[in-house]
């Protein structure tokens, strides 16, 4: 069965390139959004098993996506894809219940090491 | 004949560009400060030189009256010149933060060139790298403190054919400390960078 994946970023390039480098083996049901309230709204109708989120967008960042998550209950694993790379981002988002921590840019090789290491897909 | 400012996609791509450059600022920034950064979206809009002052006096206006303004000249396959400028209520909190006296006029101006030289140094190296370019440095110069905004912006090495205004906003997590970053650069650095933008995006 298809997993859902959620790809959250306000830039339209960023999700183009996170597109291109999702691994070619993985079967996923691919949703969009642009801001963390678009992105809450795909996770509540259950379209981000998987959740690949950016930390620095406009109406609601992803901070306060995790908050949100959290507070809901929402069962889902969260990679954040970001370019804020202080020590105290990373901290706080794995302490917001983010499964691991992306550095932006990245490339194929980098996102299927953080998926396989966070047990959602692997190459075998 | 003038060169056309980047079409739609390229600055999609600069954009994402800049807010990885951002990123890396942030970072410097918050390793200096001790503090945690709130970064907001990079805004990113082209003017001509012409239009540069009053362009900028819009982009700053209403978040303060009087404002200090440091500027820092870059070289090489990138060329032009950067501006910081910060609201003079946020430079007082920003050297409260350091544990600096207001009063040490000379503490402050050397706060403020530090500041500048990480957060354009992070940021322009961040572009650079992502676009493969070579680029370079002059020391940062205090244009002035406690002016209006318009007064900080004449004072340019020479005529720039298109002007990069970069909106950030690095907020100091519990105070009050915003400040706006703005570029000029040459036909020619346009070009480097459009390049180097489309290889960026090739890589993917």
């Amino acid at each position: 069965m298809s997993v859902p994946l959620l790809i959250v970023d306000d830039s339209g390039f960023s999700r183009k390139a996170m597109l291109k480098c999702i691994p070619e083996g993985w079967d996923v049901d691919i949703t969009q959004a642009a801001n963390g309230e678009e992105a809450l709204a795909a996770l509540r109708k259950g379209l981000g098993e998987v959740v690949l989120l950016d930390l620095t967008m406009p109406v609601l960042d992803g901070f306060s996506v995790l908050e949100s998550i959290r507070d809901e209950g929402i069962k889902t694993k969260v990679i954040v894809v970001s370019a804020d790379i202080q020590p105290k981002a990373k901290l706080r988002v794995v302490s917001l219940g983010a499964l691991a921590f992306l550095q932006k840019p990245f490339d194929k090789k980098s996102l299927a090491a953080i998926l396989a290491e966070c047990g959602v897909y692997s190459e075998d | 004949m003038k060169t056309e400012s980047l079409n739609e996609e390229e600055n999609e791509i600069l954009q994402e560009v800049i807010n990885i450059g951002m990123g890396q600022a942030g970072a410097s920034l918050a390793k200096l400060l001790d503090v945690f950064v709130n970064l907001s979206v990079p805004r990113v809009s082209w003017v001509n030189d012409d239009d540069f002052v009053v362009k900028v006096g819009e982009l700053v206006a209403g978040s303060d009256d009087s404002w200090a303004g440091v500027r820092q000249a870059f070289y090489n396959q990138l060329e032009g010149e950067a501006f910081v400028l910060y609201g003079t209520n946020g430079c007082g909190q920003l050297a409260d933060l350091m544990g600096y006296d207001n009063n040490e006029g000379m503490a402050q101006e050397e706060l403020l060139l530090d500041v500048t030289n990480i957060l354009i140094g992070a940021c322009l190296v961040g572009v650079a790298q992502q676009v493969d370019k070579e680029i370079d440095f002059a020391a940062p110069t205090l244009v002035g403190l406690d002016k209006p905004i318009d007064d900080l912006l004449y004072s340019r090495d020479r005529e720039w054919d298109q002007c990069l205004l970069i909106e950030v906003n690095f907020h100091l997590e519990a105070t009050n400390f915003a400040c706006h970053l703005v570029m000029l650069m040459s036909e020619g650095s346009i070009e480097q960078l459009r390049s180097g933008l489309l290889s960026f995006m090739e890589s993917y």
